[in-house]
C-alpha cells in the first residue's frame, strides 16, 4: 500500500497528459485517414477504372499486411535517411493516418458493395451522376451497415496507439512506464493508464451500440 | 413523331444472345405493351432504351437521342436522357433510408435543381395522383408493396418525363394489391403519356394498350392489335403463351 504514498498529483497529471496525446493521435489518424479511406474506398468498389481498384488495393494489402509497429518504425527512420526534417509526433502521425486509411478503406468498400445494385440503377435512372447516387443514395445506406466495424476500428486503433511509445512518444502507456519507474508504482501506474484506456474506449462502444441499434430502428 | 426508333438491336449476355435483332417504334403518346415468356428479352430492352445495359450491335433513338452499341453508360448526354425517361422497377427499387416525399422529390432537388419547397410541392402532388398523399412521411419498409409501388410511380411522374418504361411492375405484388397499382397505370396511360410495358396482365392490355408486341427468343414475332394478338395469334408459341395465361 506504499504505492498511493508514493504517487502524487503531479505523477497523475503526467498520465493525463499521455492520454491527450494518445486521443490527439487517435484523432489525427481517424480524421485523416476516414478521408484517405472514403477515397481509397471509392476507388476500390469503383468497377469501371480497374487502374484505380488495383492501387487501393495494393494500398490495402501493404497497410493491412506489415506490423504496425514495423511501419512505426520505418516511418521513425525513414525522413532522416531521406533528409526530412520533420518532428517524431509528425512522422508516427503519417504512419497512423496510413495505416487507418487501409482499413477504413476496406470498411468502406464493404459499405458500399452492401448496397443493391438495384439502387444504383434507380439514381441512374432518375438522372443521377456518379457522385450525386453515391452522395445521396449509396453513402447514407451503407453508413448504417460500417458503423459497428468503424467503432470496433476505433477501439482497436486507440489502444494499437501504445506501440508509438516504443519511439519515444510520450503516449498514455509511455506516461505510465514513466511514473512507474520514477515513483516506484508500478501496480498503481499501469492500473490508472488501464482504468483510463477503459474510460476512453467504453463510450465508444457505447455510441457504437446505440448508433447500431438507432439504425436498426429506422430500418424497422 | 416518333419517341422510340429501336433497329436491329443485338446484346450477349456472355455466350447468351438474348436480343437477336430487335426492331420496333413506339410513337409519342402511345402505350405498348410486351408480352413474352421469361427469358426471351423483355426486360432487357427496357434496360437498353435508357441504357442502363448497353447494347452490342443496332442503334435506338430515343427522344431525339441516339443510343449506339458500346457506349459508356455514364455518358453525361445519357444523364440528361435519362432525366427525362421514367423507370419503373419490378422490385420498386424505392431508397429506403428516405420518406416517400424524399424519394419522389430527391431526383428533383438535385437533378432538376428545383427548390426545396417548389419540389415537395411537386412531390406532394404526385403522391396525391397516385392516392398515397396520407402516407407521405412514412418510408417505404412501412408501406406495402402495392403502396411502395404507387411511390415509385409518383417519383417517376414527378420528373415529368417523355417516356415511362414499365418492367413487369405488378409480378411482385399480391394479387389483391396489383389492382391499385393497374389503376394508376391506366390513368397514367390515358392522360397521353408514352408507355413501355412489360406486363402479364391480359385485361390491363386490352383495356389499355394501343399495341402488343410479342417476344420470343429475343426476337418479336407478332406485332398488333391488342385483341387481336391476345385472341386471334398466328403463331404456336404466342397462342401456347396466351392460353397459359388464361
Amino acid at each position: 500500500m506504499g504505492e498511493f504514498a508514493r504517487f502524487g498529483f503531479n505523477d497523475l497529471l503526467y498520465l493525463v497528459r499521455g492520454a491527450y496525446t494518445t486521443i490527439q493521435l487517435c484523432g489525427i489518424a481517424f480524421l485523416f485517414g476516414g478521408l484517405l479511406g472514403i477515397i481509397v474506398g471509392i476507388a476500390r468498389s469503383n468497377h469501371k477504372i480497374t487502374a484505380f481498384r488495383w492501387i487501393a488495393g495494393v494500398y490495402i494489402e501493404i497497410f493491412r499486411g506489415v506490423p504496425l509497429l514495423l511501419q512505426l518504425i520505418i516511418g521513425y527512420f525513414a525522413p532522416s535517411v531521406l533528409g526530412w526534417d520533420i518532428s517524431v509526433f509528425l512522422a508516427v502521425s503519417i504512419v497512423l493516418c496510413l495505416y487507418t486509411g487501409a482499413y477504413l478503406g476496406e470498411i468502406f468498400r464493404s459499405g458500399l458493395e452492401s448496397i443493391h445494385k438495384e439502387q444504383w440503377e434507380a439514381a441512374s435512372s432518375l438522372g443521377m451522376k456518379y457522385f450525386q447516387s453515391l452522395r445521396y443514395v449509396i453513402i447514407p445506406q451503407g453508413v448504417r451497415v460500417i458503423i459497428p466495424s468503424i467503432i470496433g476500428f476505433l477501439v482497436a486503433l486507440v489502444k494499437a496507439i501504445c506501440l508509438v511509445s516504443i519511439l519515444n512518444v510520450v503516449d498514455l502507456t509511455l506516461a505510465a512506464q514513466r511514473v512507474a519507474v520514477r515513483a516506484y508504482v508500478p501496480l498503481l501506474a499501469m492500473g490508472s493508464a488501464a482504468l483510463i484506456y477503459f474510460v476512453i474506449c467504453y463510450p465508444l462502444s457505447k455510441i457504437g451500440q446505440r448508433l447500431e441499434a438507432q439504425s436498426k430502428r429506422s430500418e424497422a | 413523331m416518333i419517341m422510340v426508333e429501336i433497329k436491329e438491336v443485338h446484346k450477349s449476355f456472355r455466350d447468351l444472345h438474348v436480343l437477336r435483332g430487335i426492331s420496333m417504334d413506339v410513337r409519342e403518346g402511345e402505350s405498348v405493351v410486351i408480352m413474352g415468356p421469361s427469358g426471351s428479352g423483355k426486360s432487357t430492352l427496357l434496360r437498353c432504351i435508357n441504357y442502363l445495359e448497353p447494347i452490342d450491335a443496332g442503334s435506338i433513338r430515343v427522344d431525339g437521342e441516339l443510343l449506339t452499341p458500346k457506349m459508356s453508360t455514364r455518358l453525361a448526354k445519357l444523364h440528361k436522357l435519362r432525366e427525362r425517361i421514367g423507370f419503373v422497377f419490378q422490385r420498386f427499387n424505392l431508397f429506403p433510408h428516405l420518406t416517400a416525399l424524399d424519394n419522389v422529390s430527391l431526383a428533383l432537388k438535385i437533378v432538376k435543381k428545383i427548390g426545396p419547397e417548389q419540389a415537395e410541392e411537386i412531390a406532394i402532388r404526385c403522391l396525391e395522383q397516385v392516392g398515397l398523399k396520407d402516407k407521405i412521411s412514412s418510408y417505404p419498409d412501412q408501406l406495402s408493396g402495392g403502396q411502395q409501388q404507387r411511390v415509385a410511380i409518383a417519383r417517376c411522374l414527378a420528373m415529368e418525363p417523355r417516356l415511362i418504361l414499365l418492367d413487369e411492375i405488378t409480378s411482385a405484388l399480391d394479387p389483391e394489391l396489383i389492382k391499385e397499382v393497374l389503376e394508376v397505370l391506366a390513368r397514367v396511360s390515358r392522360s397521353g403519356m408514352t408507355m413501355i410495358i412489360i406486363t402479364h396482365e391480359l385485361k390491363f392490355a386490352k383495356e389499355s394498350a394501343d399495341r402488343i408486341c410479342f417476344f420470343y427468343n429475343g426476337k418479336i414475332i407478332e406485332e398488333g392489335a391488342p385483341e387481336q394478338i391476345i385472341e386471334s395469334s398466328q403463331t404456336a408459341e404466342a397462342k401456347r403463351f396466351f392460353q397459359a395465361l388464361t
